[in-house]
């Protein structure tokens, strides 16, 4: 019985702890930015770089690109996967957006940032889109580029229709940037309250006249359904994520994860890539996961590890893409993976105890 | 008329799928709204982010979940497609 209160209290400490500060700050603008960056980035603009004709210096960060800022909800991560290739994309470009979707969810970032440290959210970013190139090169150059029979079977045509692109006015550009500042603004540990406040009034009210001036009605709609959309699949998983993550921290012994897991060691490290590739967690949970770990002692190395590998591989997409690309390149994809986080961690964990 | 959401499952797929057959219900013509969830099915209509809309083989839709003001229009629209065909 006191097993069972002990660990409702852990649950309820990890909620005050995890969310609500952070919600205010960080969670509520992070919604805001990826309502807005599923319903009104121009995704014409980047999906016609990824044709046949493109460049490799141009295919591979259009795909970069594509993998930040289109596919903000997961589900649409393999349809474009296999448009893109359709569309004639090698298979280089499509693999280096098929990694980058899942690993800078622009939420999970905003999160990481905010509950665990900037410098993780730096380290997964900028990591994550090092490895998509890494990983998309290595796949083009070992593996030819003919296509298995289920992909020779459509027709190389066109895979989205280019409607003509309207024109994108600078001020959306404008509208993006400033809602990134006022999530910094907000989020920052270096100012003081008062100022803080006075701040975000401030830049609330030019991100209203911006809007305004920027967005039609159904944009603004569009807007605030797909934020409302994002807030509710995702909070209530959340909710219960970082409960469980409380229940675990009363459980698991802190000197067990000291001890096998506090400094970088190559074994610790592969071990939480390797559990990030096997557990599946719903979006945005990995990051109280990661708390929690850190908390109980986890080395910094072996952390940035796991929160590297944990999104990108699900066993049901996995087993998705393996349609697409067959067991063997999927296994090379997994595999070049693992050891691309592994070393991440292990040169980060190195890093920071400099 | 036929109707087809493709999707793989997600909650924007099945949001699409309730509001189509609301709108369906509503205006009390005979169609049958299936939901697509095969990977390879979905991607031979060439879409490219999903939920999609397809009416009659057409795709009408992709990328978004259509209001059910915009759904009823779609429908409504490909009714008006079919009419010449039927006849004497």
């Amino acid at each position: 019985m006191e097993l069972v209160i002990e660990l409702l209290k852990g649950g309820v400490a990890a909620l005050e702890d995890y969310i609500l500060l952070h919600t205010l700050t960080c969670l509520v603008p992070a919604f805001f930015i990826a309502g807005a960056v599923y319903a009104l980035f121009p995704k014409e603009k980047i999906l016609r770089y990824l044709g046949p004709n493109s460049p490799k210096y141009i295919a591979y960060p259009m795909s970069i690109v594509a993998g930040l800022c289109l596919a903000v909800c997961s589900c649409t991560v393999l349809p474009l996967f296999a448009g893109i290739r359709k569309s004639g994309a090698g298979i280089g470009p499509a693999i280096a957006f098929l990694y980058t979707a899942p690993a800078t969810n622009i939420l999970a970032i905003i999160y990481t940032g905010s509950l665990i440290g900037l410098d993780f959210a730096l380290a997964r970013i900028i990591l994550s889109i090092g490895f998509a190139l890494i990983i998309g090169m290595s796949m083009a150059a070992l593996f030819s580029d003919k296509k298995l029979e289920s992909e020779a079977a459509d027709p190389p045509a066109q895979a989205f229709v280019i409607k003509e692109e309207k024109e994108v006015s600078n001020w959306l550009w404008v509208f993006f940037g400033l809602m990134v500042v006022i999530l910094l603004w907000g989020a920052s540990s270096l100012i003081t309250w008062t100022v803080k406040l006075i701040g975000l009034a401030v830049l609330l009210v030019a991100l209203v006249l911006v809007v305004r001036h920027t967005l039609s009605r159904d944009e603004l709609k569009s807007w605030m359904k797909e934020t409302w959309f994002f807030v509710r699949t995702i909070v209530p998983l959340l909710l219960i994520g970082v409960f469980v993550a409380g229940m675990l921290r009363v459980v698991i012994p802190a000197d067990f994860v000291g001890k096998y897991f506090g400094s970088s060691t190559v074994l610790a490290t592969l071990a939480a890539v390797l559990f990030g590739v096997v557990m599946y967690f719903p979006t945005l949970v990995e990051v109280p996961m990661a708390r929690m770990f850190l908390d109980l002692g986890m080395g910094k190395g072996v952390l940035l590890a796991y929160l590297l590998a944990d999104p990108v591989i699900s066993l049901p997409s996995i087993l998705v893409v393996r349609r697409f690309i067959g067991t063997k390149r999927l296994l090379w994809y997994v595999g070049i993976i693992i050891v691309c986080c592994t070393a991440a961690g292990l040169i980060y964990g190195f890093f920071t105890s400099l | 008329m036929n109707i087809k959401i493709l999707g793989p499952g997600c909650a924007r797929c099945h949001q699409l799928e309730k509001t189509t057959s609301e709108v369906v219900k509503e205006l009390g013509i005979d169609a049958t709204v299936e939901e697509v969830k095969d990977m390879g099915k979905i991607i031979a209509y060439n879409v490219m982010m999903t939920p999609g809309l397809v009416i009659n083989e057409q795709v009408v839709c992709s990328g978004k979940v259509p209001s059910k003001a915009e759904v009823t229009r779609l429908i409504i629209n490909a009714l008006a497609k079919e009419e010449p065909k039927k006849g004497p």
